[in-house]
């Protein structure tokens, strides 16, 4: 035992220990802001070359396809503007006043581990423009995860692939309710929906608005499995996420319903 | 080794780490290059290399990730303090040999700080998640073979520039 404590290696060991402990039990809060900062000096030209590429990479195969929209969209556009005037016209004369359900704050990623296995990621938007902790993040695609912490510039966003994160979720055919959540592997999982329950491949799995953070209606992803297991109550069901998280840049946050 | 030395290296393994590994990445398995690099040196350059290595770089990793703050610092300098007690230990001189010790540490790490992380997530789905973590080490032992051929090329690498 003693010779523990005379090796040359516990010294140095000691205090790398007693530093991570340190970093390991800070607030959340301030951990988000030490990121923050992290990202924005030490990581930042590491992280402004990873999004560089990824814009060349999609920038090309972009150009083709838009080139050929361009043609069909250019005659579309001058049909829509007949149409905009109209529509404009006719709601001012029943008094409609169109708006989106939620007020979105738009926050850019700044931050995302590339190998960690339970993954967070940290966007630019904080508490000055609104955020606070959980609060929905979606992408165009759908749920993205939720807030867990917040500073005055920066967020920390739980993805929907940690297992910590779980969405009160349903079949949007079915109407099965059940409870997304990651276990591992490349898909989430529908949870707690009982075998009765009709949920079909190809369904579309949307949030409930049942736990409390994540609004009705929000897309999760497509069932891709849904399996009876001889013998359990509960059907084996599988979603391939709506939303990509290797190539996230843009996110929303809802940060309330609008009343 | 001047400090300019050290800040490059961690230069090109973070710039490895954060650039190039999400292109290597295919189903969800990648090269660890900050957990490769961590054990090579304290293979090559004994443990005090490994363990503040491994502290620096998986600080900067951390970075990334703030709901595991400090857990990537804290185990991936312990690897890198592994390695150098092995080197001490049981050193052979010997590329495969290497590579199998980072092969077995990359596992071995992977295990633990899932079990730290998030123990529920290793019980559902124990199977496949030690089989990723086995394709995980044999990606990062791969690329650290690739790494060391480099390294013993790099004199002849001189001699013809």
């Amino acid at each position: 035992m003693r010779g523990i404590f005379t090796s040359p290696q516990f010294k140095p060991v000691a205090i790398m220990v007693i530093i991570s402990i340190i970093m390991i039990v800070l607030p959340l809060d301030f951990k988000t802001t030490i990121s923050s900062l992290g990202s924005g000096s030490v990581l930042l030209p590491f992280i402004e070359a990873d999004k560089y590429i990824v814009r060349v990479n999609s920038t090309f195969e972009q150009n083709i396809m838009l080139n050929r929209r361009l043609d069909s969209l250019s005659v579309i556009t001058s049909n829509l503007m007949e149409y905009k005037s109209e529509n404009e016209r006719l709601r001012r004369m029943l008094g409609f006043n169109f708006e989106l359900p939620y007020d979105l704050v738009p926050a850019e990623v700044v931050a995302v581990s590339p190998t960690s296995v339970f993954r967070s990621i940290l966007i630019d938007a904080g508490i000055r423009r609104g955020v606070r902790r959980n609060m929905p993040v979606i992408s165009p695609s759908g749920i993205i995860g939720k807030t867990v912490a917040a500073d005055n510039k920066a967020s920390t966003v739980q993805l929907l692939l940690d297992p910590g994160c779980k969405v009160a979720a349903r079949d949007q055919r079915s109407r099965a309710m059940g409870i997304s959540e990651f276990r591992g592997g490349k898909y989430l999982s529908l949870t707690n929906v009982p075998v009765d329950q009709d949920v079909a491949v190809g369904d579309t799995v949307i949030s409930s608005g049942l736990g409390g953070i994540f609004p009705e209606g929000l897309f999760i992803g497509t069932v891709v499995k849904s399996e009876e297991k001889k013998g359990d109550l509960f059907r084996d069901i599988l979603i391939q996420p709506g939303a990509d998280f290797s190539i996230l840049e843009e996110v929303f946050v809802i940060i309330s319903p609008t009343s | 080794m001047p400090y300019f030395y050290y800040f490059m290296i961690w230069f090109v393994i973070m710039s490895c780490q954060l650039v190039i590994t999400p292109r290597l990445t295919f189903s969800g398995i990648y090269p660890d290059f900050v957990l490769a690099a961590s054990i090579l040196l304290g293979l090559k350059r004994g443990w005090k290399m490994g363990l503040w290595f491994g502290f620096a770089l998986g600080l900067s990793m951390d970075l990334t990730d703030p709901l595991n703050f400090g857990w990537v610092m804290l185990t991936v300098s312990l690897s890198g303090l592994i390695a150098g007690i092995v080197r001490e230990k049981i050193y052979v001189e010997n590329n495969l040999y290497q590579v199998g010790i980072v092969a077995a540490i990359t596992f071995v790490y992977y295990l633990v700080l899932t079990f730290i992380e998030s123990v529920g997530y290793l019980v559902n789905d124990f199977g496949s998640s030690v089989l990723d973590f086995f394709l995980i080490a044999l990606y990062t032992a791969l690329v650290s073979g690739a790494i060391l051929l480099l390294l013993q090329q790099r004199y002849r690498l001189r001699e013809l520039l």
